[in-house]
């Protein structure tokens, strides 16, 4: 059986992930500003690195971590990426709502558009599209039921797009992934839609690690990557792009 | 497991270097050009010094699907500078996978003197600084009365985003990673950059086109 279909990598990743983020004590937020007690530093970039490291030692992979450690000083979320997809990684893009981003920045439609149309973000280059599962406004009205407005109630359709879910679904039971934010300004690990990420400003044993659920995740776009043995598929950007972009009815999913 | 990560963390970082073959990069090449294919950029806003009568004319395209605007704030795409006088005129599009940050390029971008323009080079690699009195030529053939760029700690280079101007000829922007963010100044005429933060003096570095400069802790 080979590291592809095994899910070895994903195993050992998820296990040291876990290791990581239960037992942390010897470790100090690289921005912490009080006393660092001979702590070892760590970021979000770090932890991301350790852990897959550990998993690619326990593989064998020994180039591969000589590799992660020779990109390890620039600390470059995105260089990472590249290099994940050049071992068989697939970087999937995430947007919970193109449409209307929690934050209200046009970076996240622009960043949907952009993939939509490179098939890329930044410069890595995307396997499909996790979109469209979380969006403020699930369903609009679209007219009015009765005789005589205000009366009556207004119809209202939804606007989930049935494909989008499922996917979302599919998300669920991914046991390990590497997910990175706004160009590489943020990186973190997922088991199963949970984020584990480290607060490079905290110290232990609360607040340097935190584990939130990636539904809400409040940075709004950005790449997961999944690992070689996982058998995750996101959406076909052409598939998506073919229907954002088709003619407007009303009951058009986005 | 048996290896506590802690313990693998020293031995990772421990690792000789000697094995290292250089790390793959994923083979496509940057699709800037391809940001821009699908719609025309229209031209979004002019700013112009008028002493010197050069036009800053700001690019830009709508976040557009389809028939839908998903966004009312357009992305601005390049920049032309047109000599009114001469007619000379050069576009400001530089390459790198940073291009596709919708808030790669800023409107501010003469100094309040009019004497410089600075421009973004890259979000990771800093600012490009014009003289706006040559700088039809200078955009041309990548001349830079200077640039400035921070990083953090060993190598970790910080997101640039521009704030605004101070004085005649000095500027503020922000170095952000991860949930923070952090204030510098740097004065063009002097080229003294400034930090804002409790001991940003000792874990940031900076580099402008003489080499490598300190940041300097303002007093509180």
């Amino acid at each position: 059986m080979t590291d592809v279909t095994s899910g070895r990598l994903s195993g050992f990743c998820f296990e040291c992930m876990w290791q990581y983020f239960n037992h942390h004590e010897g470790e100090v937020g690289s921005q912490f500003t009080g006393p660092a007690r001979n702590r070892m530093k760590t970021n979000c970039v770090i932890y991301v690195y350790n852990v897959l490291s550990y998993g690619y030692a326990l593989l064998g992979r020994s180039e591969v971590v000589a590799n992660l450690k020779a990109m390890f000083p620039r600390q470059d979320g995105m260089e990472l990426s590249r290099y994940l997809v050049g071992q068989g990684w697939k970087a999937h893009y995430w947007n919970p709502d193109v449409y209307k981003p929690r934050d209200g920045l046009n970076e996240h439609p622009f960043s949907f558009k952009l993939a939509l149309d490179t098939g890329r973000y930044y410069d890595v280059s995307l396997s499909g599209l996790i979109v469209g599962y979380n969006k403020q406004e699930k369903e609009k009205t679209v007219g009015h039921r009765g005789w005589f407005w205000p009366f009556g109630e207004d119809i209202k359709v939804s606007t989930e797009d049935p494909e989008n879910l499922a996917v979302f679904e599919d998300l669920k039971k991914v046991k390990f992934c590497v997910g990175i934010n706004k160009g590489g300004w943020h990186c973190f690990l997922m088991t199963y839609c949970e984020v584990l990420e480290v607060h490079w400003n905290e110290e232990g044993p609360t607040g340097l690690y935190g584990k939130q659920n990636f539904y809400g995740y409040e940075w709004n776009s950005g790449i997961l990557l999944t690992p070689p043995d996982s058998t995750f598929a996101s959406r076909s950007i052409a598939d998506v792009k073919a229907k954002v972009t088709a003619p407007s009815t009303t009951s058009r999913p986005r | 497991m048996k290896t506590s990560p802690i313990v693998l963390a020293v031995t990772f970082l421990g690792l000789s270097l000697a094995c290292c073959d250089k790390p793959q990069a994923d083979p496509e090449p940057a699709a800037n050009a391809a940001i821009l294919a699908e719609q025309k950029p229209r031209l979004l806003f002019e700013k112009t010094n008028a002493a010197l009568g050069i036009s800053a004319l700001f690019y830009g395209i709508d976040i557009r699907l389809g028939e839908e605007l998903l966004h009312p704030d357009p992305v601005i795409a390049y920049i032309v500078f047109q000599d009114k006088r001469t007619g000379q005129a050069v576009t400001y599009n530089p390459e790198g996978a940073t291009r596709q940050a919708a808030d790669f390029f800023f409107p501010d971008i003469w100094s309040p003197d009019g004497a410089y323009i600075v421009l973004p080079l890259d979000k990771l690699d800093g600012f490009a600084i014009f003289n706006s009195a040559t700088a039809i030529q200078d955009i041309e053939s990548h001349k830079y009365a200077d640039t400035i760029r921070v990083w953090h700690g060993e190598a970790r280079r910080y997101w640039h985003s521009f704030d605004a101007w101070e004085g005649q000829a000095a500027f503020y922007f922000k170095g952000e990673m991860e949930r923070d963010a952090f204030r510098f100044k740097y004065d063009v005429s002097t080229r003294r950059l400034s930090c804002f933060d409790a001991g940003c003096s000792s874990v940031d570095h900076a580099r402008n086109i003489t080499g490598d400069l300190q940041p300097q802790e303002l007093e509180k």
